[in-house]
């Protein structure tokens, strides 16, 4: 596969996180999309690729924005693919850069949160959903998340406080990220044990909470970047994989086991020397199975792994291995703005080495994996992605 | 209609709450609904592909394994292991959440003998006079299918031994997990 060499990434923006809005989603992409060009110094005019993603467009599609927002671009695409949205943006749209069909490409994600809509978009989320899910407890994700986890303890023998690890540390990082929903909020073990039952071995603190939001970055040629003067990223490697594993009972693993010697072989790195992981958090378990996908741990070892390893951003855990992890609160922390929520790592990444992360910056921060993980149609996710971020040779 | 009626059948409709009468979801794709049909008084009906003598589920429009549309409703017998199991104290659906805060809602993925993996309602009371909630993983148990108060088939875990052989038996345990009618609110629209 080819390499995505000469393709930059810029302006990240997290946009307008609230746990309820009366805005649409043309709102929450119209004014992240505002804030990512405004940020880089780009005119709207210069835009000449577009890519959206959300659930809650409705009738509504990139191209119908396109007039809305008064823009001609000559490359445009849809990645409604929930938590692995970010991941295939970055690498449809690096793909663009490189064979010249668009210049400047603003990758926006966006959804709304009125009131009763994510009753709804679960209701309606497949047809697998329609048909053979919501009917049994209607309790949209949580339900197909509290079985895998179930069955994941049970296998491996991971307990809650294993969990809370993740959660914990997570909240820890998000207080020193203002956007977070959360992140006003401290959390303690004895919080999270604590709290309200949800689904089976899933509490409150397990379950990300739904919310609007929007999340948007830039990608062009390296050239176009430092004649912007703007700090940028570089893509080292990006892999993804759908419905991998289709004959497994149940979720145990995604499609990272296929593609992670490539993506760390490619990048030239191996998972000792990475400097920060965003994973896709939707619940802790979920984070744990990128872990040891993704070569941090074995399989199964992710409660040993999370019970050795400080995930604070600044290290400043007692723990003596660190790893900082989900250094902005992840999900759990800032909020899932629906299938916007798939750009959070990414663009948290993006600030990371970009040094335009404020009160959360990550010391000496020079390489960093983002996994992303999307789509419960079912009884499982099926999309699954990853790619490794860096800071340009200069 | 007065406006004291129209604004409460809004209520109704906006409000789930506030429904004398909650039912569990009725919306159902076409296929769905053909999944319904095929099941009313049958103990398991799944779709079946012909050419290639595959089971599966949930239904779809062509065979997972050919991609042709050889498919028929055929008898499954329904045996199976559990795969995981679970109750829920939470629900987005107004039936469920009126039925969670009564007790926990169990539900169970299970494996089929021949074949696909079902999501399924749990019927606990079979097992261990429904005090533990938890039924140990790979139980050995018996999926059959029955409508509920919505009039729409759905799929029922129980015990390997509990006869579901008619209707009336099988309606006796829909019965029992409270899924035969509507979760009542006193005073309701």
């Amino acid at each position: 596969m080819k390499n995505y060499d000469g393709v930059a990434l810029l302006s990240p923006v997290s946009f307008g996180y609230s746990r309820q809005s009366a805005r649409s989603a043309a709102w929450f992409i119209g004014r992240t999309f505002q804030s990512v060009i405004d940020n880089a110094g780009v005119k709207k005019e210069d835009v000449d690729g577009f890519a959206v993603t959300s659930f809650s467009l409705g009738s509504d599609s990139v191209v119908t924005l396109t007039q809305q927002f008064q823009i001609t671009p000559r490359w445009i695409e849809q990645f409604p693919f929930g938590g692995a949205s970010g991941i295939i943006a970055l690498r449809r749209a690096a793909r663009a850069i490189q064979c010249g069909d668009a210049e400047i490409i603003a990758c926006i994600g966006g959804d709304a949160a009125a009131h009763r809509s994510f009753e709804h978009q679960a209701s309606i989320f497949s047809g697998f959903t329609i048909d053979a899910s919501f009917p049994y407890g209607a309790g949209g994700p949580n339900t197909a998340f509290s079985l895998i986890t179930q069955n994941y303890m049970e296998k491996y023998g991971t307990t809650r406080e294993d969990f809370a690890r993740i959660s914990l540390d997570q909240r820890y990082n998000a207080n020193h990220y203002s956007p977070a929903l959360l992140g006003h909020k401290t959390l303690s073990l004895n919080e999270y044990m604590k709290a309200r039952q949800i689904a089976g071995p899933l509490h409150l603190f397990d379950c990300v909470m739904p919310c609007a939001g929007g999340e948007g970055f830039l990608v062009m040629s390296e050239d176009r970047a430092r004649h912007l003067k703007q700090p940028y990223c570089v893509i080292r490697s990006a892999q993804e994989l759908h419905n991998a594993h289709p004959t497994d009972e149940i979720q145990l693993r995604g499609g990272w086991t296929e593609f992670a010697e490539a993506l760390y072989d490619t990048a030239e790195v191996g998972p000792d020397e990475i400097d920060l992981v965003q994973t896709y958090d939707d619940y802790p378990v979920i984070s744990m199975l990128q872990l040891e996908d993704l070569g941090f741990c074995k399989k199964g070892d992710a409660r040993v792994f999370v019970q050795e390893t400080d995930m604070r951003f600044d290290g400043s855990g007692t723990l003596s291995k660190k790893l900082p992890h989900n250094t902005n609160g992840g999900q759990l922390s800032a909020g899932q703005a629906g299938a916007a929520a798939g750009y959070l790592g990414l663009n948290e990444t993006l600030r990371q080495l970009t040094d335009k992360a404020v009160n959360n910056s990550v010391p000496r921060a020079k390489v960093g994996l983002i996994s992303g993980f999307g789509m419960i149609n079912y009884d499982r996710g099926l999309c699954s992605g990853a790619a490794i971020l860096a800071r340009p040779k200069i | 209609m007065t406006t004291n009626e129209l604004m409460k059948s809004r209520l109704k409709y906006n409000r789930p709450s506030l429904r004398a009468r909650a039912r569990p979801p009725k919306n159902r794709t076409p296929l769905g609904e053909a999944f319904s049909a095929a099941n009313l008084g049958r103990s398991l009906k799944l779709q079946y592909c012909i050419d290639c003598n595959r089971f599966q589920y949930p239904s779809q429009e062509v065979c997972q394994a050919c991609l042709k549309d050889n498919l028929v409703w055929r008898e499954a017998v329904g045996t199976g292991h559990i795969i995981s199991q679970t109750a829920l104290f939470h629900s987005l659906w107004e039936f469920f959440k009126r039925r969670t805060s009564q007790k926990p809602w169990p539900v169970a993925t299970v494996a089929l003998d021949q074949g696909p993996i079902v999501f399924t309602h749990l019927d606990v009371e079979a097992f261990d006079d429904g005090k533990i909630l938890h039924v140990s993983e790979r139980t050995q148990v018996k999926v059959f299918s029955h409508y509920d108060c919505s009039m729409r088939s759905i799929l029922i875990t129980t015990t390997k031994e509990t006869d579901t052989q008619t209707r009336e038996t099988r309606q006796q345990i829909v019965a029992r997990m409270g899924l035969s009618k509507p979760a009542f609110r006193d005073g309701g629209i």
